[in-house]
């Protein structure tokens, strides 16, 4: 009678998947290659069967601490009210952006690419 | 591949999951491979499709439940992900997918509209139903731009009183929501008890020895709407 629930684990999709998820959620993709996701169950019941979901463990993540300057958090503060986000989750983004940047650019083109990227 | 067809996307309370639960019935008398996905929180059109499989009524429909319950702080993409993953294998196994989606913003709703190959809205003729429908204009536009086909909701007047003031009004509407497409005139829902009668039993109004005949005629005329072809019995 009831179609057997076909849920399984889903491997990570690609950036551009997950980009168009986010903006279709009304968020802002994040700018770098996101950490890969664990596999996603997503709770499904059919008639006859169900499955109960499973929490998908969150990748460690590190507290690092940032100085700026006080009209910049102030403007930070104004757009995460805007977006919805807090300042923390913004800078979140923002330095995992960059810092990915800065790696790539390290690893192409060495010191001088990196040194010439911040100082810019 | 099967249809990837959402029904919902107005308030609770606008006879969403009825329209979909008797547009089943037909599609499944019509000799199709038909599927009820639900992905409203209250699971209406599922537990239809259950007390149908309880009353042994033929023919028989299938139904999974889906709801995308996001806790506070969880990222909703690698459930959208998996969601639209299973649409898919989903729409790959039956003629037509319909899909339930609940009446406020939510994750579920946004991931099924992405991927959705068309979507009817019933709208209720009260001025709330209009406010959710200003806000699922909202929600369109943003799906819209992440789409690379013309994909543009279809608007029809359901539970309306059969007097001819909430219809007209309905014409005044729709002007105002240019941004979906709207049914045809005539092709709509009435509040009419034929629709509620049978639900409980998990039957549709096309389960019935005798239709409704009113019933009958306007379930027609949204049967060909969603589905662009006129009902035949399989």
């Amino acid at each position: 009678m009831a179609k057997a629930p076909t849920m399984s684990l889903v491997p990570p999709g690609d950036d551009h998947d997950d980009d168009r998820l986010r903006r279709a959620l009304g968020q802002s993709p994040p700018p770098t290659p996101a950490p890969a996701t664990p596999p996603a169950p997503v709770p499904v019941q059919s008639v006859a069967t169900s499955t109960q979901p499973s929490a998908a463990p969150v990748p460690p993540k590190v507290t690092v601490s940032v100085r700026m300057a006080p009209e910049t958090q102030a403007s930070l503060a104004a757009i995460g009210k805007a977006l919805g986000w807090s300042s923390n989750r913004i800078m979140t983004a923002l330095v995992e952006h960059q810092a990915c940047v800065l790696k790539a650019i390290f690893e192409k083109e060495g010191a001088a690419g990196a040194l010439k990227l911040l100082i810019d | 591949m099967g249809v990837l067809t959402i029904v919902g996307g107005s308030k609770g309370g606008s006879g969403k999951s009825s329209a979909l639960c008797h547009l089943a019935v037909m599609r499944a008398i019509a000799g199709k491979r038909v599927i009820i996905y639900d992905l409203d929180k209250q699971r209406s059109a599922y537990r239809f499709v259950q007390a149908r499989s309880g009353a042994g009524t033929e023919p028989s429909l299938r139904a999974i439940s889906a709801f995308l319950d996001v806790k506070p702080g969880e990222d909703p993409v690698p459930l959208g992900r998996a969601l639209i993953k299973d649409l898919k294998a989903t729409a790959a196994d039956f003629d037509d997918v319909l899909i339930d989606v609940g009446g406020e913003d939510n994750p579920g709703l946004r991931f099924a509209m992405l991927v959705a190959d068309q979507m009817v809205i019933p709208l209720a003729p009260s001025q709330f139903d209009i406010w959710a429908l200003s806000d699922l204009a909202t929600i369109y536009n943003t799906i819209a731009s992440s789409r690379t086909d013309d994909f543009k909701p279809i608007v029809f007047p359901c539970l309306v009183s059969p007097q001819t003031s909430e219809r007209e009004a309905y014409e005044a509407i729709k002007d105002a929501y240019k941004v979906f497409e709207w049914a045809p005139g005539g092709v709509m829902l009435s509040a009419r008890s034929a629709f509620r009668r049978t639900i409980g039993t998990g039957q549709g109004v096309f389960d019935q020895p005798k239709p409704d005949t009113k019933a009958r005629q306007e379930l027609l005329g949204v049967y060909k709407l969603v589905f662009k072809e006129d009902w035949i019995r399989g």
